[in-house]
């Protein structure tokens, strides 16, 4: 069964007395146990759906959906202490930025320990409940591969560089046991070895403790090393989904295989130096979006019909919408 | 084959007494493209910094094409693009103002060949002749890179040294500006060093590699030779963090 399912959300941002579709319908499910990768380039609306998740989002932007469901609970219309409930108990987030999600104010360690919910915590007076606070905050920090946990501990959120901050917030995401981790870019700006570390880390509570993930990232190349499923969006719209094997070998939409082709690590026969292939132009804004399948204007296949979105199109589980797919020329 | 730029025992002292750059020793050849990788914090931005005369050095000398690193040509021949493109351009200037700025400081170019040449500069970065009347705000991250890109190569150097150059970019633009980079090497017989974390992109671009780990350089060699026998502890790690990533071709 679906632990986050959501289908045809659509987010609308006033501007200038108009609303502006920053989420076109689009359709997001991630299943028990399960690692899905989110990719899309910036400005795809990737944190978007992480924001409306949570709840994060202005009272005056406008959000519809036909089903957004946590656990067959609808998201939507929540009261506020049951959404503090299941963002506390349930669902874990690990923000972009760490410097701007962190509170500035207190120490790295007071922040983590008050995120661990008081169910999680042993004892009976208030030295012993502290004790265990700070033993699990300390056993959290190793195991997100920080070894110097006092320095840490003590430390401001200014005075840590990005990957040990992005690393407590993930520590922080941790200690509440969650069901599903929701990680928004969570690698951004980590050398390699950092990175292969947290990924490694993901995966392996993924398979030990079968907690859910969201992997929203643009990182292909960490994408297809963890993930079982992915999503692509493009400027607010599901471009493509299915399994990750599937959409390696054989992407549908042009926008895959454009990203895809974007790593030069997933082809062996490709010579150095030579000529990446690419999409031209660049990513629209918010305020200039095309109408219709939003790739069409960078888009080599667009034709006539293009100018109409797309329908959602399923082939078993892999579902994709283009007028004009790839690899299905004839029937 | 020709050398550009030589480096010779080049060091640097922190004010940190546990971080020490160097001494550092390296030739870069013509039409060359060298990659620096290593880990955070170890001195990879120091070193590009120490390349182009950002900061002096407290040791050793560089020198470009024979000539002592403190005389004349070397504003002209070696160009640096900034870690952070768009923080690096001045969001009060037109794109002609920030190209203009390192020609009237280093020519003496008239304002009528300094606009042509503005002009074929942003059109060899694949921006238009409008684009100059552009600022900072009006411009996507691609198109930031470019501008820093154009305003590298304006004095048409013979090496350009940018770090992370690919680091903030979305795939999409990021193959774009690859293939740029590529084109503009071949024209203009560039030597390109780099910093870069993403080894994908460093194996395919990178004739040679240079590891650095606390402000030493711990290996260097041709790019094939790395990828396949590290030889320090440091570099395997690194390879084989990359390796486990990339998927096995069982496809």
């Amino acid at each position: 069964m679906a632990l986050l399912d959501i289908k045809n959300l659509t987010l609308e941002i006033p501007h200038e007395g108009d609303y502006i579709r920053a989420l076109d319908k689009v359709n997001l499910s991630v299943n028990e146990g399960e690692v899905r990768a989110l990719v899309g380039e910036s400005g795809s609306g990737k944190s978007l759906i992480v924001s409306a998740v949570s709840g994060s989002i202005p009272k005056h932007w406008r959000i519809t959906a036909d089903r957004m469901t946590w656990n067959g609970e609808s998201l939507l219309n929540l009261s506020k202490s049951r959404r503090l409930q299941i963002m506390n108990e349930d669902i874990a987030i690990v923000f972009q930025n760490p410097l701007s999600s962190l509170d500035p104010s207190v120490t790295l360690g007071e922040q983590i320990q008050e995120s661990i919910p008081s169910r999680l915590v042993d004892g009976k007076w208030f030295w012993q409940r502290n004790a265990s606070r700070r033993q699990t905050t300390i056993k959290t920090l190793h195991k997100v591969g920080i070894r110097a946990h006092g320095d840490v501990m003590r430390a401001y959120p200014h005075e840590m560089p990005y990957d040990v901050g992005q690393r407590v917030m993930l520590a922080m995401a941790l200690v509440a046991q969650p069901k599903i981790i929701i990680a928004d870019d969570p690698t951004r700006g980590m050398e390699t070895t950092t990175k292969t570390q947290i990924l490694k880390l993901l995966t392996r509570l993924n398979k030990t403790r079968s907690v859910a993930i969201l992997f929203v990232s643009h990182d292909l190349l960490a994408i297809s090393s963890m993930a079982d499923t992915m999503t692509v969006l493009y400027c607010g719209q599901t471009v493509e989904s299915g399994k990750m094997k599937h959409l390696r070998k054989r992407p549908l939409h042009p926008y895959t295989k454009a990203l895809i082709d974007s790593a030069p690590s997933f082809r062996n026969d490709l010579p150095p130096k030579s000529m990446l292939p690419n999409l031209g132009g660049s990513i629209p804004t918010l305020q200039h979006l095309p109408i219709g399948c939003r790739l069409g204007p960078r888009c080599p296949r667009a034709q006539k019909a293009c100018v109409n979105v797309p329908g959602i199109r399923h082939i078993h589980d892999h579902t994709y919408s283009c007028h004009y797919p790839l690899h299905r020329d004839k029937r | 084959m020709s050398n550009v730029l030589t480096v010779e025992d080049l060091e640097y002292r922190c004010a940190d007494p546990g971080f020490k750059l160097g001494p550092i020793s390296l030739e870069i050849a013509r039409g060359e493209s060298i990659a620096i990788i290593g880990e955070n914090q170890t001195g990879k931005s120091l070193l590009a910094k120490l390349l182009v005369g950002a900061i002096e050095p407290h040791g050793g000398r560089i020198s470009l094409h024979c000539h002592d690193g403190k005389t004349g040509p070397r504003d002209q021949s070696i160009r640096m693009m900034f870690q952070f493109s768009s923080h690096a351009l001045n969001p009060a200037l037109s794109v002609a103002k920030i190209l203009e700025e390192p020609l009237l400081r280093n020519t003496d170019m008239d304002k009528v060949s300094r606009e042509q040449l503005i002009e074929e500069t942003l059109l060899k970065v694949g921006l238009l002749r409008e684009h100059a009347y552009h600022y900072r705000h009006m411009l996507s991250d691609g198109q930031q890179q470019r501008i820093a890109l154009a305003r590298a190569i304006i004095l048409s150097p013979n090496v350009l040294v940018a770090d992370e150059p690919f680091a903030a970019l979305d795939p999409s633009i990021r193959s774009q500006t690859v293939n740029l980079l590529l084109k503009l090497q071949k024209e203009m017989g560039l030597s390109f060093v780099f910093i870069s974390h993403n080894l994908g992109i460093v194996r395919h671009i990178a004739d040679k590699i240079l590891v650095m780990d606390k402000g030493q350089i711990i290996e260097s060699g041709k790019t094939d030779t790395v990828f396949k026998w590290p030889q320090h502890d440091i570099t395997k790690r690194l390879i084989m963090s990359h390796q486990s990533l990339v998927p096995q071709q069982t496809l």
